[in-house]
């Protein structure tokens, strides 16, 4: 009796190939199910069994989940891989499986879908697990948190899932291109590892060589993971937790079209692979070309910005770490590639064309960008700007902004004689940045966001460096602006709150740590405050430098604030703000004066 | 009929398959010897659509076999060195091949597993080579190919076995008209089972030949003459191979036999006889025409 199987069908193949990868490593499929309950539905399930509140555990639950589910994932997703794909790398199973009646793209595709169906199936049916049971005991949550474990934790599993969709096409297509499994594996580390560094030191290495022009800040972080499907599951979970955004749908596109045009390629190189490249050199040798290339440039960019680090920050310094790293790393590439040295002199090229474009990059970045350097707005077309002054002063850093919520409120100005200043400090600021092209060290940062009129942004960044920025004619511009009346009002936090947002009035002594709690009525509250006011509107920069110069002792007053709720959780925003209160802060001091407190200040 | 015209393969440099031309009928046994690197197994592996040629054609019935599904649910291919899945047993490869292949005939695999001496609940990769062998042929078999191509598939198998995997690859032939092409060095089993044989050397054919009407038109005689002979004496016949020891002489010559007795005893030898020669001694001393002798190769 013959079997009537009818192979006329184009998908009998694949259903059959496709049914016999799902059963072959049935063991590891079972495993990862079983790791990802105990990660989640599983603790869940134990608090609800034991009857404990676990509204805090999820509360955590994010953190659970980015801490085991996605390291989980990733892991498996990269075994998998190596199960469905490494016959790519087997002469002898490259024997069975193209001499099998099915074409190639078919095999291949059929493990492909084995691979993604026997991650993916685990992390959804655990996923649904968990709603269940959240959703069994939604009484013991409060309203806020529901819907959003429904709706991020639903589309962090949805970009999840496009993430190991998106690595185990691009680990596809790595196998097909190298002939060991050696090279895949390291290929995959390496591209996905790699691009982020490059990515971050390519941006580091143009704000270094563009004075002030905020490169990283102009990038969504987004970026970092683009050609890395690997680690984008890390920054996936990050981006859903925030909820749906333009630039989450932008991501999520980029991740579709990145995991279809990829695949598209795989297929057609799969196609023209040759059998006998298994347990060879590379089938397709441009993915080895990039690797090398991209590895030489990151290890050399990295050298270059450790060396003019950590010597004088000098360009030619800069270089030479450049060309040694890249010559380091890809030495210790051809080691790996090629097994061995003996054709290190054939591979220079690769070296040659690293450096040759890195010095472009250099070149372009250095003398090819000097209008977007010296790039100030006029006057007159600017609506407002930001000035975040952090550093100058050291443990007098006060005065020049306040905290709200973790966020650094910076002033806004809106007079026209300040943003004149403004814009007179960041001319000042770009002819004292370019001294230095890297920075050795930096002690803050002064950052404008200008507005325009018409409604664009403009942002820089200036490090302040002992070296570099400030120096004196900048410094001096800067004293005006922070004793100008308009600056004080609007950095310091006194001015923008009611007393009946404070409490919890606390004095402190620098020199010993003695804390005292004072005793604050409404009446006590609003007098303090406006002779606090009063206090620093009379202050200036130079009188804080002669009051620190004298050494006198030093006593800061704390209260906290009341900000309002957040919005997700409605829980209250309790800022803390500090004010050193020096001796000639008369009016502050004999409001302090008059309040009891459990210790003396004098 | 297995149709192979201008076949050419190459490994970078090297050139396996040399365009290479040869036609098998079917339903016929067709024997590839040659000497290593001959491409004998890469001319297997390209007719099973494994390797894509550079160059040339194969047509299995008119079709094309590399990327040709049904062209290739048809054919079977049993490398020197069968793979198999890690701790899979032969159910296991079952499996797989029995939802592929539209031939596929549980009875028989069943049969099959009864007649071939094997543990069949043993894990493949902890049998013996010959056992692995037969694995493969029973997998093979129960396929119901009409093209057969097995690369050294003698190897590893002690007598019985053989004798048995030939009864059944003959009454195969027999019964479904199926075709084989066995490449193989152990030219003695190929003498008892092939009914052609093709001879490869450095990626070309040397010749292709009904094994009959090879074994037909080269012979071996040896006579003995006083005095010598001289040297142009044998003129006029196709001397493949002259030996001389003392008055004995040895030549391996093509030909009709009555012929080449005709033209020797007209030398009037002291003593003549004619020798049937093996196909390992044809192989021989078709090899030492092409200049791969042991002579040459100890040079």
């Amino acid at each position: 009796m013959t079997s009537t199987i009818l192979s006329s069908s184009s998908l009998h193949p694949f259903r059959s190939l496709y049914r016999w990868a799902l059963r072959q490593h049935m063991g590891l499929s079972v495993l990862y199910m079983i790791l990802l309950f105990l990660a989640m539905p599983g603790t869940i399930l134990i608090h609800l069994i034991q009857g404990r509140d676990y509204s805090n555990y999820i509360n955590g639950a994010e953190d659970i989940f980015s801490m085991l589910c996605i390291p989980l994932t990733m892991l498996f997703t990269l075994l998998f891989s190596a199960l469905h794909f490494s016959y790519l790398h087997k002469k002898r199973a490259i024997d069975l499986f193209y001499s099998l009646p099915a074409k190639r793209n078919t095999l291949l595709s059929a493990r492909l879908c084995a691979a993604a169906t026997q991650v993916l199936a685990p992390l959804l049916i655990n996923y649904l697990l968990m709603q269940l049971l959240l959703f069994a005991r939604r009484e013991t949550l409060g309203w806020v948190r529901k819907p959003w474990m429904v709706t991020n934790a639903g589309s962090a599993i949805c970009f999840l899932c496009l993430a190991v969709l998106a690595s185990l096409v691009f680990s596809a297509l790595i196998y097909v291109c190298s002939g060991t499994g050696v090279d895949a594996i390291v290929s995959i580390f390496v591209i996905n590892g790699i691009y982020p560094v490059l990515v971050i030191l390519l941006m580091l290495v143009s704000e270094n060589l563009l004075t002030g022009v905020m490169v990283s800040y102009s990038v969504s972080p987004i970026v970092y993971t683009l050609a890395s499907p690997y680690l984008s599951m890390l920054s996936f979970y990050g981006v859903s937790y925030d909820g749906y955004s333009n630039e989450t749908n932008l991501y999520a596109i980029w991740w579709v079209l990145f995991t279809v045009a990829l695949l598209a390629l795989t297929l057609a190189l799969n196609r023209k692979r040759k059998s006998e490249s298994a347990e060879t050199g590379w089938a397709f040798a441009v993915p080895n070309v990039v690797i090398r290339i991209a590895a030489s440039a990151t290890a050399g960019l990295g050298l270059g910005t450790i060396m003019a680090q950590a010597m004088s920050g000098l360009l030619i310094q800069f270089i030479l770490g450049m060309v040694i790293g890249a010559f380091a790393m890809h030495m210790i590439l051809e080691a790996v590639y090629s097994r061995g040295l003996r054709r290190w002199l054939k591979s220079l090229p690769y070296y040659g064309s690293t450096v040759a474009v890195l010095l472009c990059f250099l070149l372009a970045m250095s003398y090819g960008m000097n209008g977007i350097v010296n790039r100030i707005p006029a006057v007159e077309n600017i609506e407002q700007v930001s000035c975040s002054i952090q550093g100058l002063n050291g443990l007098w850093d006060q005065h020049v902004g306040y905290y709200r919520d973790g966020i650094f409120q910076a002033p806004v100005l809106t007079e026209e004689e300040n943003i004149q200043l403004v814009t007179q400090i960041q001319q000042e600021a770009i002819r004292d940045s370019r001294t230095h092209t890297f920075s050795t060290s930096y002690l803050g940062v002064v950052e404008l966001d200008y507005t325009l009129k018409d409604g664009t942004h403009l942002k820089r960044s200036y490090q302040i460096t002992n070296a570099g920025f400030p120096k004196e004619q900048a410094q001096e511009l800067l004293d005006e602006l922070i004793d100008s009346r308009e600056f004080i009002e609007k950095a310091n936090s006194v001015f923008q709150i009611s007393p009946e947002q404070t409490g919890h009035f606390q004095l402190e002594e620098m020199d010993t740590y003695e804390t005292a709690d004072l005793l604050v009525n409404a009446e006590k509250k609003e007098e303090l405050l406006n002779a606090l006011k009063q206090d620093i509107l009379e202050d200036s920069s130079q009188k804080r430098e002669e009051w620190i110069d004298n050494g006198s002792r030093q006593i800061v007053l704390s209260f906290q604030i009341n900000s309002g709720r957040r919005q997700e959780t409605w829980q209250p925003i309790i800022d803390t703000d500090q004010y050193m209160i020096p001796d000639y802060y008369t009016r502050t001091r004999a409001v302090l004066d008059t309040l009891e407190t459990d210790a003396s200040y004098e | 009929m297995l149709e192979i015209k201008d076949l050419t393969k190459r490994f970078g440099k090297k050139v396996a398959l040399d365009h290479m031309t040869c036609t098998i009928e079917s339903g016929s046994i067709f024997g590839l010897v040659g000497s290593n690197g001959s491409g004998k197994s890469t001319l297997l592996r390209t007719i099973a659509g494994i390797y894509q040629p550079d160059g040339g054609v194969i047509k299995w019935n008119g079709m094309s076999t590399f990327e040709n599904v049904s062209c290739k649910g048809t054919m079977f291919f049993v490398p020197d060195f069968p793979y198999f899945f890690h701790q899979s047993t032969i159910y296991h490869m079952a499996d797989l091949y029995q939802n592929l292949y539209p031939g596929w005939d549980p009875a028989r695999f069943q049969d099959l597993c009864r007649l071939f001496p094997l543990e069949t609940d043993l894990r493949i990769s902890n049998m013996s080579k010959g056992m692995q062998r037969q694995a493969a042929l029973i997998l093979a078999l129960s396929t119901r190919p009409h093209l057969l191509l097995l690369d050294e598939v003698f190897d590893g198998l002690d007598p019985v076995v053989r004798q048995l995997l030939k009864r059944l690859l003959a009454q195969e032939v027999g019964e479904r008209g199926m075709t084989i092409i066995i490449a193989s060095h152990n030219l003695r089993e190929l003498e008892d089972l092939c009914d052609h044989v093709g001879l490869l050397h450095q990626g070309g054919v040397v010749f292709e030949r009904d094994l009959d009407e090879l074994k037909l038109g080269i012979h071996k005689v040896q006579a003995a003459y006083m005095p010598e002979l001289p040297e142009n004496a044998l003129e006029g016949l196709d001397v493949i191979k002259r030996e001389k020891r003392g008055s004995l002489y040895s030549f391996v010559i093509r030909g009709r036999r009555e012929e080449i007795l005709e033209r020797l005893n007209a030398l009037h030898p002291v003593f003549i006889e004619a020798l049937p020669l093996t196909l390992e001694e044809v192989f021989i001393s078709e090899m030492e025409v092409v200049g791969y002798d042991i002579d040459h190769i100890i040079q």
